[in-house]
């Protein structure tokens, strides 16, 4: 896995067109991340279970689906990739709410501020990318111990 | 009688005589006739006038003309019937004479020249030829007018006679001077049922009996016997029975003894008539009144009988009823027993009845003076009864004196529990202010029905020492004056015996003054000054203490007072204090009805501000949802905008980076255009990023003015909240009002954020509306004691004095209809109420509004 070259994938969904395209272009202008955007939460379902992922990032009132559910369906085919739900309802306190259940990365307020917004993105990806490599790192590990506990084995084996 | 039946006698002899007589032959007749000086002869021969045989006067002697007052030569020539009143007589006559020669003696009548008649007694001879055809008659006549009169005049007193003895009803019986019957009468016969004829003749002188022998003729007292002795028998009352009179019949006989011219008594003559039906019909009559006496004097009720005001009769039960004796009261009058009052009224029922004898006077009550001089009652009935005879009056009498007198009794009886009823129904309708009226009128009521001259009510105080009010009626007379002012207030341990009788339950009861006992004293006194003569006095008790008295008073003539005098007083003492109590629970509900109408005055008053507060608050939730509806739909747009925004401003970043590189490379080229290009994208951008800063402001603080988590206490920095507020409050303020601000050390304060907004808002709107033109608002802050103070000042028109107390209240505004509600500073006070606030409001009209707000802060 060349982690150097891996370029970050984020998914936005919204049904507002233009928020779609104001969070791509700005991400596209500050950063080197992949964008892909939806209109449809069930389609970018899909593209998550088919495509790597580093983030999703949805709205929360959306015609087809509620943002937290949209968010609990990517949790659970792929529940590594950090969730982030922008919301203008003003019901903070259900909003928090939702997002302890669901378990959300972050959360964030229409209308956002671009710079904590490039933040918060950055961190996730971040986030996710220190998590695989940190898997990545488990798994060599455990390999690496298996063998030990191989060798070891065999060792205790040559002399008892 | 007896001389017409003399008369009789004679005429009857002479008749006789007369009878005896053979017819007279024609000489003979012509000879008396002659002998009497009298000649009438007529010659009458037959001649025929017309073809008819007429017999016509041929001659006639001197007396036949002086007879008829004819002259001869009258006479001679004419038809003889013509002088005949009946000229059928002369034909027969005539025809007798030409049949057999001669006739016989007839007596014939004649006429007069003048009409008169006369009368003739004619023989008539024919006078023959001896052709045989001899019409020729002669007729002598002898004038007996006179005796044919006399005759006449006998003959129809004979008949007379006769037809009278026939006729009479009364039977009639002649006898001769021995007493043998000669002669009776058709009645005689029937009375007696005799069986005789005419020709009988009594035999036997014995015992007088009829000429059967069988019928006794009636010999009881002899009256013929004693007639023909020469008495005069009167109303001699006989018995008779035989075996055609089984029964036997009552007869009366009147006998006189006959008597010829020379006195010498020659028969006796009896009248008599059937007295049987009169002697019974006197002896059931005597029976009858017998009987009737005997129903007078067995019955209790008078019976007096009376004739055009006269008392013929009376019974023993009439007698006793007025005091007088059976015989004393005969010939009384009768309008005489009647009390004088009714005189008069009587008197004209009598002259009515009197006036219509067939009428009965019916049934009416009155008053007599009977025995002892006692006034009794009477029921009178009367009518008209035939009494010895005549048409009376009866009138029965009965004494309904103690029939009236009970009566009377239930009479009073009815009124009292009358009386009772009436003023207990009148008192139940009354309303507690007719009650003073209605106790007046019962009082005159009572007073009246038991004759008194005083009746009065006093009332006594709740501790029962003291009379505190009074009522009274007095009968109109001047010797009653009343006794007792109304409100008078007298103390009762004055009367100590009254009081004590009083305290004790027991009524006064004094006939006269002397049934007062010695202890009495002060009120024997206070009686006697009053001029009382009699008491009568209950307590009246309700419940178990004494509430008043009732009481009588006679004052012209002492008075005794019965049983049910006493219950009358007491029960009205009743009627009256139930009546009374009652109106004190009356006032006492309407009291506590107006108390709790007062309570709910101000539980609904409470209620509407609480309501007010609730349509506020609903109000709220309404504009909440609107306003995060609103906030919401914003955001999105904003958000885009926004971020769009942040976009350009890096973008132009990014191009200023590039420029100079650029610019490096190419000095040829001319950038200030682009320069100048670039700064006034970079001064939009900024505008634009102020316009969106502010955007999100407001709705920010939009939102955090109408939280919807109201319920939820918060601690909160109260100075967060008056910043949102006024943001929201800006466009009120801005270019005119200065906002001042002064924040003091502020803790988070517990509080419910959104209302302490409204607090806020509702503070600075009246401030921004009071202030005309230009003006400033500081705002202090400062921790006092525990609590966080905010002090608004405002440099508007400020409150006047007298409505400073009144800004709270719901509905007070000043600030002119359709404006203001008038519901902002009462909302206010209730928020700061609810926080366990205090706020406090000052007011100069010259400097302006202070607010002091005082919140908790734990």
């Amino acid at each position: 896995m060349n982690e150097s070259n891996h370029k970050p994938t984020i998914v936005l969904v919204d049904d507002e067109e233009m928020v779609l395209t104001s969070i791509s272009s700005l991400l596209e202008m500050e950063s080197d991340y992949t964008i892909k955007t939806f209109t449809s939460p069930e389609k970018a379902v899909k593209y998550i279970e088919d495509n790597g992922v580093d983030l999703v990032i949805s709205d929360y009132l959306m015609e087809e689906m509620n943002g937290i559910t949209f968010l609990a369906e990517v949790k659970k085919i792929k529940p590594d990739i950090p969730r982030i739900i922008i919301t203008g309802y003003a019901d903070k306190e259900n909003a928090i709410k939702a997002i302890n259940e669901v378990g959300l990365f972050q959360y964030i307020e229409k209308p956002w501020d671009n710079s904590d917004l490039l933040l918060k993105i950055r961190n996730g990806v971040e986030k996710f990318g220190l998590i695989r490599k940190l898997e990545k790192k488990i798994s060599e590990l455990n390999v690496a111990n298996s063998e030990r506990t191989d060798i070891y084995e065999k060792m205790i084996a040559t002399f008892v | 009688m007896l001389k017409f039946l003399e008369e009789a006698k004679k005429v009857y002899m002479k008749k006789n005589l007369n009878s005896k007589k053979a017819p007279a032959s024609f000489k003979d007749n012509v000879i008396s006739a002659i002998a009497e000086e009298i000649i009438i002869i007529f010659e009458v021969g037959v001649k025929t006038i017309d073809r008819q045989s007429k017999m016509l006067i041929l001659s006639v002697s001197k007396a036949a003309c002086n007879l008829l007052h004819y002259t001869k030569e009258e006479l001679i020539g004419r038809p003889i019937d013509d002088i005949f009143v009946d000229s059928n007589e002369a034909e027969s006559l005539l025809k007798e004479s030409l049949d057999c020669g001669v006739a016989c003696a007839e007596k014939k009548a004649l006429k007069t020249k003048s009409g008169k008649k006369v009368y003739v007694l004619f023989s008539s001879c024919a006078k023959c030829s001896k052709a045989s055809t001899a019409q020729e008659i002669i007729l002598v006549g002898q004038n007996i007018t006179n005796q044919n009169e006399a005759e006449e005049a006998l003959s129809d007193q004979t008949k007379l006679l006769q037809s009278i003895l026939n006729n009479m009803a009364d039977g009639a019986v002649l006898v001769d001077k021995k007493g043998y019957l000669l002669a009776f009468n058709p009645a005689a016969e029937k009375i007696l049922r005799l069986d005789l004829t005419q020709k009988d003749v009594l035999s036997n002188r014995e015992g007088f009996f009829l000429p059967d022998k069988k019928t006794p003729f009636p010999n009881q007292k002899r009256p013929l016997i004693r007639a023909i002795k020469g008495e005069d028998v009167n109303k001699c009352e006989v018995f008779v029975k035989h075996e055609r009179l089984p029964d036997g019949i009552f007869i009366s006989i009147n006998a006189r003894p006959l008597r010829n011219d020379r006195g010498e008594i020659t028969g006796g003559v009896a009248v008599f008539d059937d007295i049987t039906e009169n002697k019974l019909a006197s002896a059931s009559l005597r029976e009858s009144e017998e009987r009737f006496r005997a129903l007078l004097d067995g019955t209790f009720e008078g019976i007096l009988i009376y004739d055009k005001g006269k008392i013929m009769a009376v019974n023993n039960a009439a007698a006793e009823l007025f005091g007088f004796d059976v015989e004393q009261m005969k010939g009384m009058n009768i309008i005489d027993l009647v009390l004088d009052e009714n005189k008069a009224d009587i008197t004209k029922k009598l002259t009515l009845v009197k006036q219509n004898p067939d009428v009965d006077f019916g049934k009416f009550e009155t008053k007599i003076r009977g025995k002892n001089n006692e006034v009794f009652d009477i029921k009178v009935y009367g009518r008209s009864l035939v009494f010895k005879g005549k048409k009376v009056r009866v009138v029965a009498i009965r004494d309904i004196t103690r029939q009236k007198k009970a009566e009377k009794e239930l009479q009073y009886r009815m009124d009292l529990e009358n009386l009772i009823t009436n003023i207990s129904t009148s008192f139940i309708n009354l309303t507690p202010d007719e009650i003073e009226c209605g106790i007046s009128t019962a009082l005159k009521k009572i007073g009246e029905f038991a004759g008194v001259d005083r009746s009065y009510i006093f009332l006594f105080t709740e501790d029962g020492k003291r009379i505190h009010n009074s009522y009274e009626w007095c009968v109109d007379s001047d010797c009653v004056k009343p006794h007792m002012k109304h409100a008078e207030e007298i103390d009762l341990s004055k009367f100590p015996w009254f009081y004590k009788k009083l305290t004790e339950f027991e009524q006064v009861y004094l006939p006269s003054l002397e049934k007062l006992p010695e202890e009495a004293k002060i009120e024997r006194m206070h009686l006697e000054e009053e001029g009382v003569l009699s008491l009568l006095m209950i307590p009246m008790v309700h419940g178990k203490s004494l509430k008043g008295c009732l009481g009588f008073n006679a004052i012209r003539a002492p008075k005794e007072w019965s049983e049910d005098i006493f219950a009358l007083l007491k029960i009205t003492g009743e009627i009256f204090v139930n009546a009374l109590e009652h109106k004190k629970m009356l006032n006492a509900i309407k009291k506590a009805k107006e108390d709790l109408e007062q309570k709910v005055e101000e539980r609904t008053k409470e209620l509407k501000e609480k309501q007010v507060q609730l349509i506020n608050s609903e109000k709220m939730v309404s504009l909440g949802q609107l306003v995060a509806g609103v906030a919401h739909e914003i955001n999105t747009p904003l958000g885009a905008l926004n971020s769009n925004n942040d976009i350009f401003i890096r973008s132009i970043e990014k191009m200023k980076r590039i420029i100079p590189s650029l610019k490096n490379q190419d000095n040829e080229l001319d950038y200030s255009d682009f320069d100048k290009l670039i700064k006034k994208i970079e001064e939009l951008n900024q505008v634009s990023k102020m316009a969106a800063e502010r955007i999100i402001n407001i709705v920010n603080n939009l939102r955090k003015f109408a939280r919807l988590d109201q319920a939820v206490k918060d601690r909160v920095d109260i100075h967060s909240g008056i910043e949102s507020t006024l943001t929201l409050v800006h466009h009120e303020l801005k270019n005119r009002i200065k906002v001042h601000k002064e924040y003091g050390k502020l803790p988070p304060v517990s509080c419910y954020p959104n209302q302490l907004n409204q607090v806020f808002m509702n503070i600075f709107i009246n401030a921004s509306q009071a202030i005309e033109g230009k003006g400033d608002i500081h705002i202090k802050t400062r921790v006092d004691n525990g609590n966080a103070l905010v002090q608004i000042q405002d440099t508007g028109h400020g409150i006047p004095k007298e409505s400073l107390n009144k800004i709270f209240n719901p509905g007070f505004t000043t600030k002119g209809v359709g404006i203001g509600t008038g519901l902002g500073l009462s909302i206010v006070y209730q928020i700061i109420k609810d926080h366990n606030g205090k706020i406090d409001v000052t007011s100069d009209e010259r400097k302006g509004t202070k607010v002091i707000i005082s919140l908790p802060i734990k």
